[in-house]
């Protein structure tokens, strides 16, 4: 087995184990527990994670700090609905929401080359304000202040798409299990695959028990089949987008982001054209961004209006970010599930604390987030915890002297 | 159509007064300490709430406009001190923090004040609404805030040009290092005039109460036009920070007169071009 390709596949196999094992994990969650409100709201996080990531390309890859990143996303929304009321298929609309979203982002990009730091910030956020108070102002086109409803793909309501879907997360799971077993060197590490392999084996076998069992009868709703399959569909499309960044920014690319984000004007010196690279991040970022912009209108909600487009959702991506942790591409996606999560439950959290009307104060609460995160947590909980990890296993390499296999 | 001209450019030019009131906060504070402040706008909204607060218990304008502004001095020198000083050279985090102070701020007023807000009238204070000018109707206190702008960029220039801490601001907004070099404390320097700036814009919100009321959405919209001054008078100057308001509040006015589609898009559209052209600002001395 020792050939080239399959060592190749292994270890970008060993690498993402972490991304496999989540996708899994979150894929059995619908066929676990099928409750058509957790999926919708999972589903939301998705959305928003996809979206916090794509920022992240930004303000952690690039150390740009834009506030106009709504822009990029709410005209991959809207893009979506107008694609899809022209009578286009679902996937050209995705494409063009996606396109749609580079182009917005290059467009502000350019004036990286004259406009910097906090300026260039005030420009994304003007610029983003002023695309925004236009498309409010055309009701034939967003549907004024009150939004148009979501444009739902009809393929989605197809109940047998659930079983292609649960096809990818088999062959995702028995892709876990190889890499269990292929990647043991030691008798302890084999027992703990053997041990892991039994349990993948007995949540995807009560999974699909329970599919044909209860799941199944319900399917023939067609909003049950559809939330199951835009989860699914979201799912499969953060899962990919997150392999997809995270292989860019291992890439010669990345590198050359990173060290532009550290100390530019040496990246300049040595004669890379920054300004260029930073365009190219800022494309890819606005494609993600499009990308969740039309998850968000076609799987994640109910109405769009024009307010997906304003500085709100900038400031909400901004949050997600620090929460996580800038730069660390997994952090920003945390941050966004913990706050919108939170989000949706501050009600069932206030009661259960014995608080109902904490709901009324979710302002105050991200206020102080924002504060406690700057001054307690600079780094984010991911970076934090990076970070100690780190210095964990540096203290363990000193007082161990300097032996023992890989950390 | 006389009338309405006049209108446009009275209240214009007064609008841009008080546009100056509070952006100069913005900008002393972005000049010195390079903090974009973003918890400014909700410092603009709490101080009308308190001057309506404080004028509907005690009747007395004036006195709840100096309550106002020694509180916002008190806020900003406890917050520059608290909260801002771990943060220096963290551009980033700043507007992360200030940002974080504009939400609790923002809800901290919903909470006791409710979302409503207050309105005094110009007659609540013993002025009457209009008055005839050459056959026109004019706002008269659209004309007092006019009057008491000038008054308070007269008195801030004189403060920066013929103090001796004016004099040390001028020397730490040229060059921070430089000016530590000299034996100028710009610790104690940046607390003061964190909480000058605060106090202005606390100051600014009350003068505004008797025009545009005490409600929340102006902690947003005096954010972005308090940005969108700065920028295109030139960050940290300070005559561009006054002709920069003046170009503002009249272009509001005057399209809120004729071209009421176009009144925030102006502005903004106004602050692209100029950085796009001219990012240092249409005054500025080019720091940037």
């Amino acid at each position: 087995m020792a050939g080239g390709r399959a060592g190749a596949a292994l270890s970008e196999l060993a690498r993402n184990r972490w991304l496999l094992v989540t996708f899994v994990l979150m894929s059995l969650v619908p066929l676990v527990y099928p409750s058509l409100y957790w999926l919708t709201v999972i589903c939301f996080l998705f959305t928003m994670g996809l979206f916090a990531l794509s920022y992240d390309l930004v303000l952690g890859r690039t150390g740009v700090l834009s506030f106009g990143h709504a822009a990029p996303f709410g005209l991959g929304a809207y893009a979506v609905y107008w694609v899809i009321q022209g009578g286009y298929p679902f996937w050209l609309a995705v494409i063009a929401a996606m396109l749609l979203g580079a182009v917005t982002n290059v467009a502000m990009g350019t004036a990286l080359r004259r406009v910097k730091g906090v300026y260039f910030a005030m420009f994304t956020l003007a610029f983003a304000e002023i695309i925004y108070l236009y498309l409010e102002k055309q009701t034939s086109l967003t549907g004024g202040s009150s939004g148009v409803f979501s444009p739902r793909p009809d393929f989605l309501q197809d109940p047998n798409l659930v079983y292609v879907f649960t096809g990818i997360l088999a062959v995702a799971a028995v892709c876990v299990g190889c890499y269990l077993l292929f990647s043991s060197r030691t008798k302890g590490a084999r027992v703990r695959a053997v041990a892991g392999i039994v349990i993948l084996a007995c949540l995807v076998g009560y999974a699909v028990y329970n599919l044909d069992s209860s799941v199944l009868s319900q399917l023939q709703s067609p909003i049950t089949a559809f939330t199951l399959n835009a989860y699914f569909l979201a799912a499969l499309l953060m899962f990919a987008s997150y392999y997809l960044v995270s292989r860019l920014s291992r890439s010669p690319l990345g590198a050359i982001m990173t060290a532009i984000r550290e100390n530019d004007e040496r990246m300049d010196m040595v004669g890379y054209d920054t300004f260029r690279y930073r365009l190219v991040i800022m494309a890819v970022a606005g494609l993600f961004a499009g990308l969740a912009g039309a998850m968000f209108a076609s799987l994640a909600s109910f109405i769009v209006t024009p307010d997906v487009m304003s500085s709100t959702y900038t400031l909400n991506v901004l949050l997600y970010s620090i929460l996580g942790g800038i730069g660390t591409l997994v952090g920003p996606v945390i941050g966004a599930f913990i706050v919108e999560f939170l989000h949706f439950n501050i009600g069932n959290i206030g009661s259960f604390i014995g608080v109902p009307s904490i709901a009324n104060w979710w302002m105050l609460i991200i206020g102080v987030f924002y504060v406690a995160v700057v001054l307690l947590l600079p780094y984010g909980i991911v970076g934090t915890a990076m970070m100690k990890g780190r210095r964990t296993i540096d203290v363990l390499r000193r007082t161990l002297g300097g032996g023992g296999g890989h950390g | 159509m006389f009338e309405n001209i006049l209108n446009a450019a009275i209240n214009g030019f007064s609008y841009g007064m008080l546009l100056f009131i509070f952006a100069s906060g913005l900008s002393i504070v972005f000049g010195l300490m390079d903090v974009l402040n973003f918890a400014h706008g909700a410092f603009f909204m709490l101080g009308a709430y308190m001057t309506w607060a404080i004028f509907s218990a005690t009747h007395n304008f004036v006195l709840a406009l100096v309550a106002v502004l020694a509180f916002g001095v008190c806020v900003g020198a406890a917050t520059e001190a608290s909260l801002l000083r771990p943060l220096y050279g963290r551009p980033v985090y700043q507007i992360l923090l200030t940002l974080g102070l504009f939400f609790v701020v923002n809800q901290l007023v919903l909470f006791i004040w409710g979302p409503l807000g207050g309105y005094l009238g110009p007659e609540d204070i013993g002025l009457p609404q209009v008055i005839n000018f050459l056959g026109a109707n004019i706002y008269l206190y659209r004309v007092i805030l006019a009057v008491a702008g000038v008054a308070t960029a007269i008195a801030l220039y004189a403060f920066l040009n013929m103090t001796n801490i004016g004099t040390k601001v001028r020397a730490g907004s040229e060059s921070r290092e430089l000016a530590e070099v000299f034996g100028i404390d710009i610790k104690r320097l940046g607390t003061a005039i964190f909480g000058l700036g605060t106090g202005l814009a606390f100051f600014a919100g009350g003068l505004a109460e008797p025009w545009v009321g005490a409600v929340p959405s102006t902690a947003t919209d005096f954010l972005l036009l308090g940005f969108i001054v700065v920028i295109v008078g030139g960050m940290g100057s300070f005559s561009g920070t006054f002709l920069g308001a003046i170009l503002i509040g009249l272009v509001y006015e005057f399209s809120q007169y004729f071209l009421p589609e176009v009144t925030f898009v102006a502005p903004l559209l106004i602050m692209v071009v100029v950085l796009l052209i001219k990012p240092s600002g249409l005054f500025g001395r080019g720091k940037g």
